[in-house]
């Protein structure tokens, strides 16, 4: 009581109705409270360790098990070895255990996926016929209809990875699922199970595709054989601007020269981003007339399209475009003057004497800019 | 023909040591590169077969240091992950005398080791001539 005494003075009103209504029996209740608190969750976070423990050396175990099996499972040459292989009692015994358990069974196909990434040809067929065969292809499906956005994408990969084209029309129909990583997921499974072809997604859908959802469907375009670019033209039309812009892409990467006035047609498209993409692209597709196209473009765009147009032109613009591109050096930029005197010095006949013309180059800021242009261009 | 192969993840290890056991090779299995140099020393393979990401010593390493001056010419094949176009570059560069992209079916592993092992069979031949 004294101690409180010390510290409370019986002059500040708020202290003092602390004393009297905070005995030192409630402090005390207080504390044993929290002592009893955090000594559940210590007990619970212990619990939680053990448990994790064993269920990592319990995958650990069933890892090195299974890689023994799966790996006489990939070596067989025929559907009669593979089901020879199963027929063993030695492991169809073990079979019998591992497919019991849930747990077990999901260690097992997480063991299959890591294996047709790593292995081709007789290999992956013999790991995806063990997968079906032996109804582990239910398990993921039927975690794809029940499962949280987390299930359902890894089971989605599953199926994509272990070839279950039975599936297509499931998992089509999450190519626009609200959740990002599921449609993620579905787009690049279709692409990854019928390749072109599973790009008619593109038609349907309405939430955008990322970046890095279009670099994934690029690489997994690249591993199937080349097929028809019909539907390009009508997603360049798409009211999704991911789309156009992945179909920009693909003209790009697929060098569809055939696409040509498409993409001419997409210089005009309301969105800037597009025109910028459209732009790069015409300069992998390029015809003779492209470069005094885009010069004609030069002069009605923003600024950011202006620059992309001016380096593309580095690449295409001759003697003839110099003329267009000179009204650029007195521009209140500094990023576009930089990338006119680079396209001048670079495609003109007199190089960087032509540029020294139409410039002061005494004057700020061609006194700065122009040695580190020249020094640019000789590097 | 006795035949090293080093790689970490125990499913390609195991499939590729049965396949090669299956062509009739004596095969030595290591799941890293360390232990893969000891082998090296203990058991003098004829063929060496590394993955390139390696615990302790890396792929690279390995071909470097059995490609050493001086060493016996040891034909080593690299096992490379898609988009690993520099290191196996570097692997070349080091001696390596072929690769092979994951993933990969172990029936074409069979068919380049038999190929590697003619041609430097052949080799020895001309070199004894």
């Amino acid at each position: 009581m004294e101690i409180l005494h010390r510290f409370i003075g019986p002059n500040d009103c708020f202290n003092h109705l602390a004393y009297v209504f905070v005995q030192p029996h409630h402090l005390i209740a207080g504390i044993v409270f929290f002592i009893g608190i955090i000594s559940l969750l210590i007990i619970y976070m212990l619990f939680y360790l053990v448990y994790r423990e064993r269920k990592s050396r319990l995958r650990h175990q069933l890892r090195q098990q299974y890689s023994e099996f799966i790996s006489y499972l990939a070596v067989c040459e025929s559907t009669r070895e593979l089901q020879e292989i199963m027929d063993q009692p030695e492991w169809k015994n073990k079979l019998a255990a591992w497919l019991s358990h849930s747990f077990s069974r999901n260690v097992l196909v997480r063991e299959l996926v890591t294996t047709v990434k790593n292995m081709s040809g007789t290999a992956a067929e013999n790991v995806s016929w063990f997968y079906r065969h032996t109804g582990l292809d239910k398990d993921s499906y039927s975690r794809l209809k029940k499962g949280k956005w987390h299930v359902k994408a890894r089971a989605i990969r599953e199926l994509a990875y272990l070839k279950q084209k039975q599936y297509l029309t499931s998992i089509y129909r999450y190519t626009n699922n609200r959740n990002e990583k599921v449609r993620n997921e579905a787009r690049v499974a279709i692409v990854q199970l019928t390749g072109f072809e599973g790009l008619r997604f593109l038609d349907i859908i309405t939430y955008p595709l990322t970046e890095w959802e279009q670099l994934c469907l690029l690489h997994e375009l690249s591993l199937h054989p080349i097929q028809s670019f019909a539907s390009t033209s009508r997603w360049l039309q798409s009211p999704n601007l991911s789309v156009v812009d992945f179909s920009l892409k693909l003209i790009e990467t697929y060098k569809l020269y055939e696409l040509y006035d498409e993409v001419v047609n997409c210089l005009s498209h309301p969105d800037k981003s597009i025109r910028k993409k459209a732009v790069e692209v015409l300069k992998e597709i390029g015809k003779s007339d492209t470069a005094s196209l885009l010069l004609q473009q030069l002069k009605e765009e923003e600024p950011e399209v202006q620059l992309t147009i001016l380096h593309v032109l580095e690449q295409m613009a001759t003697e003839n475009e110099v003329a267009g591109i000179s009204p650029f050096l007195y521009n209140s930029r500094n990023e576009l003057k930089a990338a006119a005197a680079r396209v001048i010095g670079k495609v003109s006949t007199g190089g960087w004497t032509t540029v020294e013309k139409l410039i002061n180059p005494a004057a700020s800021p061609w006194d700065e800019l122009l040695p580190f242009l020249k020094q640019e261009i000789e590097l | 023909m006795k035949i090293l192969v080093a790689e970490d993840e125990p499913i390609m290890l195991k499939t590729i040591e049965l396949r090669l056991k299956k062509d009739g090779h004596e095969v030595i299995a290591t799941d890293n590169g360390r232990t893969a140099m000891e082998q090296i020393d203990l058991h003098h393979p004829d063929l060496i077969i590394t993955d390139i990401m390696m615990p302790y010593v890396s792929g690279l390493e390995l071909v470097g240091k059995v490609k050493a001056p001086g060493q016996p010419n040891v034909p080593i094949i690299v096992l490379s992950a898609m988009g690993q176009e520099k290191v196996v570059l570097e692997a070349f560069n080091l001696g390596a005398d072929d690769y092979i992209t994951k993933p990969f079916s172990p029936n074409e592993l069979s068919m380049r080791v038999r190929r590697l092992a003619q041609n430097t069979k052949n080799q020895t031949l001309a070199d004894k001539v």
